[in-house]
């Protein structure tokens, strides 16, 4: 079996405030295998960042440790960051007055990059992310998406065998967005192991096969991204708009369907129900429920992993279980 | 060229070309002595042996500034631009990026230091003589390492404490007042008349006159090297353990 890509032990972080002790991780473990995408969630002040900067060697776990190829994140520096690639989002991080290739070239050269070849690459990583036309404007001058875009090229020129990918997403119109994730998918492809922080779970829900969920600094859940889906305990959500009399929810309620709610508002009605599972008994009932009224409108709507975390990060809030890590 | 020079260079370049659209070059470098010379001239006209000195004097007191705002702002600059952190983490040392950028800003302030002050000096009808230009040369090589590792020293500054500005701005006026540069050491306090001889600028001061006026004399210019050499290990001792520290306390910002 290979080696595992990323291997985080029993990592612990404390801060000290004014001689107060802030805990910031605790006995954090996991593990990312070669060529796997695991997707990073947690509230702000989670930990992730700490995590993050753990693993980019900008800090010193305070206990455990953690490995990248091996390596480790507090020991063998050289190592670890020329074998990862980190990108970050927002608007700093660039040296605004230069141009974009300045800045790709400054930083390319800083994660290793020999100079044989480097006008090559600098090249492919521009025209990779789009930016081959502004390459000699002033960063300044350069749109939100096109700085994230420029991060990106960062990150990846160096041809790292770990990403670090934090809000990758932010700024992109949805066209960049999903060339992006194709983006990350080819690496994947390739080998490249990323761990992927996000708070578009659309990007989780494309790119990972597992969720890692951090809250207040502890491993909250570690699960295969089917099962973190499964969470919500439902499957899709189907609402239902009509005038008159608003239909008989608890009618439709059974094992496989669960009401969200009936709103009634302006002469009209809006129900919500959660289908855990479709099945000729559940289609059933739903015609049964929706025979005697009038219905202007039916949406049918996947469970997206955004409701999914909301509903688990007030199960975390309240201190319950969730995939039975916590 | 191996790929630790190479890293160098590219932040000497890129130091350089930030430098050329940094307003505070023109305030600094090319202002200030102008302004300083200026002044001085019409406060009292040198008599024509005297000007080379007062030239000297005007270009380094500049040079201090320059270093303190330019060089010296190096960490600052990248700590504002959220760069710093990837320039620590780089697989170069981190020190190599600084001395690179730090030499970019300072050789970028001495040639605008060097042309304000000449024209000024030329427009004010000083007698600019040079009577070894090869020991000049020398001597403002020595200058540039100096400033550069002076200015690689205050940087650190930046990544020891979150006053970093408040810190440098206080290095500012000392070096001006006891410095030897502005003030001659003979007119300062006899309790306050080592001062001078710890700043390279002060020795390299020696050098540059002596270029200008024909006795030349080579122990200044050792003492001024073996003071750049201290600063230079003093910066890197300083900025290793500043990174080391950053990275226990958590105080480098992802960007």
């Amino acid at each position: 079996m290979s080696e595992p890509a990323i291997v985080v032990e029993q990592l612990g972080r404390t801060f000290t405030d004014r001689g107060r002790e802030i805990v910031a991780l605790r006995d954090v473990s996991f593990q990312v295998g070669v060529g796997e995408i695991v997707g990073l969630l947690g509230s702000n002040g989670a930990g992730k960042t700490t995590l993050t900067k753990i693993l980019a060697t900008l800090l010193l776990p305070t206990t455990g440790a953690a490995r990248i190829f091996g390596h480790d994140v507090t020991r063998d520096l050289r190592a670890v960051r020329r074998m990862t690639g980190v990108v970050l989002g927002g608007d700093r991080g660039l040296y605004a007055k230069l141009n974009g290739r300045d800045n790709l070239r400054f930083f390319a050269m800083l994660a290793g990059v020999g100079r044989s070849g480097l006008k090559a690459k600098l090249d492919a990583a521009l025209e990779e992310v789009g930016l081959v036309a502004a390459a000699d404007r002033a960063v300044e001058t350069y749109s939100k998406g096109m700085r994230q875009r420029l991060h990106i090229a960062i990150g990846m020129i160096a041809e790292p065998r770990v990403l670090l990918l934090d809000e990758p997403t932010v700024g992109l119109d949805p066209v960049e967005a999903d060339r992006l994730r194709g983006t990350v998918a080819a690496l994947r492809d390739t080998g490249v192991s990323v761990l992927l922080t996000s708070h578009y779970l659309l990007d989780i829900e494309r790119l990972a096969s597992r969720v890692i969920i951090l809250a207040d600094g502890t491993l909250a859940a570690d699960l295969p991204v089917e099962e973190f889906a499964r969470q919500a305990g439902y499957t899709a959500t189907v609402t239902v708009r009509g005038t008159g009399r608003p239909p008989d929810g608890g009618a439709v309620s059974s094992p496989d369907i669960a009401v969200g709610g009936v709103d009634v508002a302006d002469g009209s009605w809006t129900l919500r129900l959660h289908v855990r599972d479709w099945s000729v008994g559940s289609f059933g009932l739903l015609e049964q429920a929706l025979a005697h009224v009038t219905v202007l409108d039916v949406r049918i709507d996947p469970v997206r992993l955004e409701d999914v975390y909301a509903q688990v990060a007030a199960r975390l809030a309240d201190g319950s279980q969730v995939g039975g890590v916590r | 060229m191996s790929g630790a020079l190479w890293m160098f260079v590219t932040a000497f370049r890129m130091e350089q070309r930030a430098m050329q659209r940094n307003p505070l070059l023109l305030v600094n470098s090319g202002m200030l002595p102008a302004v300083f010379l200026v002044i001085a001239v019409e406060t009292g006209r040198p008599e024509p042996d005297g000007a080379a000195e007062l030239i000297v004097a005007v270009m380094l007191t500049a040079l201090w500034g320059s270093t303190v705002w330019m060089s010296g702002g190096v960490l600052r600059r990248e700590r504002s631009f959220g760069t710093l952190a990837r320039c620590v983490s780089g697989v170069w040392s981190p020190y190599l990026v600084l001395l690179g950028k730090s030499l970019g800003a300072t050789v970028t302030s001495v040639g605008a230091i060097l042309v304000s002050t000449g024209v000024t000096a030329a427009a004010l009808g000083l007698p600019l003589s040079v009577s070894h230009p090869v020991w000049i040369a020398v001597s403002l090589m020595v200058l540039v390492c100096s400033g550069t590792a002076l200015g690689a020293l205050v940087s650190c500054l930046f990544l020891v404490t979150r006053n970093g500005l408040v810190w440098s701005h206080a290095l500012m006026y000392p070096v001006f007042a006891v410095g030897g540069l502005l003030i001659p050491p003979h007119a300062l306090p006899a309790w306050l008349r080592w001062a001078p001889d710890l700043l390279s600028l002060h020795w390299i001061k020696d050098c540059l006159i002596d270029g200008a006026t024909g006795g030349v004399t080579v122990a200044p210019l050792g003492v001024a090297a073996l003071l750049t050499l201290a600063y230079f290990s003093a910066a890197g001792f300083a900025y290793r353990r500043s990174v080391e520290r950053s990275r226990k306390e958590g105080t480098l910002d992802l960007a």
